[in-house]
C-alpha cells in the first residue's frame, strides 16, 4: 500500500467518525497542523515558480528561457552575415584577379582602359 | 540544460564567426625570397615592388602566376610587358579600369572584336583631338555626377582595397 492509499484510508476511518483516545486525537491535531502549516508555504512557491516558468523567467528571476529565443536567432544572424561576407570577399577577390589577368593579356593595351578619351571616342564610333 | 544548450551554441557559433573572419582576413603572404623560382620567373617585371605589396595585391599576383603556364605565347608576352604598369597604377585608376573593362565586356562580339581597331584610330587622330574628347569625357562625368549624387557607379567600391 502506498503512502497515498494509507493516507485515503485514514482519512475515510477518520470522517466515519472513530472514537480515539484524547492523546491520538492530540497526535492527529499535531499532525494536520503541521501538514497545512506546510502547506502554506510550499503552495505560494510553487505557483511563483510555474509563473514564472510560463513567462520564460527561472527560479532566481533571471530569463534563461528568455535567453534562446531571443539571443540566438539574433547571433545566427549575425554569424549568417558573417559567413556571406566573408564568402562575398573571397568571390570579388577571385573577380578581380580574373579582370586583371584579362586586361592583362587582352589585345588592348592598358592605356586604351585608362584614356577616358577613348571612352568618348567608342561612345561616338559605337552608339 | 538551459545553459548547456547555451554553451554549445555560443561554441558553434563563435567558431563558425573565427571562421568566416579568418577566412576573409588574407593569410600573410610570402616575401620575394619565399617565392618558388617558377614564381620569381613569371612575376620578374614585379621583384623590386613585391616586399611593399599588401597580402591582397600578393594573392592576386600568385593567382595570375598559377594561371600563366596555361595562357598563349602571345598572352604570356603581353601580360610580362604589361605587369609593372598595371602595378604601378594608382588603385582608383586600376579601379576604374576594370569597370571601362567590364563595360567593353558586354558590347555584342562584332563591336567587341573591332576594339583594337578602334582603339588603332583612336591613336591616329591627333593629340589636341584626343585631348579634347578626354575634357568632354571629363566634363559629363562631373555632370553626371552632380546629377546622380549620391555616388555614381564608376567611384570605386569601398572593400576592393588596393587590388
Amino acid at each position: 500500500m502506498s503512502e497515498i492509499q494509507f493516507g485515503y484510508k485514514v482519512c475515510k476511518i477518520l470522517n466515519r467518525g472513530a472514537i480515539l483516545k484524547p492523546g491520538v486525537v492530540a497526535r492527529l491535531e499535531a499532525a494536520r497542523e503541521l501538514a497545512t502549516s506546510k502547506q502554506r508555504v510550499a503552495e505560494p512557491h510553487t505557483a511563483q515558480l510555474l509563473v514564472k516558468s510560463a513567462q520564460g523567467f527561472g527560479p532566481r528571476g533571471t530569463p534563461v528561457f528568455l535567453w534562446p529565443r531571443l539571443v540566438l536567432p539574433v547571433v545566427f544572424i549575425i554569424a549568417a552575415f558573417l559567413v556571406i561576407q566573408s564568402w562575398r570577399q573571397v568571390k570579388l577577390a577571385e573577380e578581380i584577379e580574373e579582370i586583371d589577368a584579362a586586361v592583362l593579356t587582352g589585345d588592348l593595351p592598358i592605356d586604351a582602359y585608362t584614356d577616358t578619351g577613348f571612352d568618348a571616342w567608342l561612345k561616338r564610333s559605337l552608339p | 540544460m538551459a545553459k548547456a544548450f547555451l554553451a554549445i551554441v555560443a561554441f558553434a557559433v563563435s567558431t563558425l564567426m573565427a571562421g568566416a573572419s579568418l577566412a576573409a582576413a588574407p593569410k600573410k603572404q610570402p616575401s620575394w625570397n619565399d617565392l618558388s623560382t617558377e614564381q620569381q620567373r613569371t612575376l620578374s617585371p614585379l621583384s623590386s615592388g613585391w616586399d611593399e605589396m599588401d597580402a591582397n595585391q600578393k594573392k592576386k599576383w600568385l593567382g595570375i602566376a598559377k594561371r600563366y603556364p596555361k595562357m598563349k605565347p602571345a598572352a604570356q608576352s603581353n601580360a610580362t610587358k604589361r605587369m609593372q604598369d598595371w602595378a604601378a597604377l594608382p588603385p582608383a585608376e586600376r579601379q576604374a579600369a576594370r569597370e571601362r573593362y567590364r563595360k567593353l565586356e558586354k558590347l555584342p562580339p562584332g563591336k567587341k572584336q573591332s576594339l583594337s581597331q578602334e582603339w588603332e584610330q583612336y591613336n591616329q587622330l591627333p593629340e589636341s583631338e584626343r585631348e579634347l574628347l578626354r575634357e568632354r569625357a571629363s566634363k559629363k562625368r562631373n555632370t553626371s555626377r552632380a546629377v546622380h549624387s549620391p555616388p555614381d557607379s564608376s567611384a570605386p567600391p569601398s572593400n576592393t582595397g588596393s587590388n
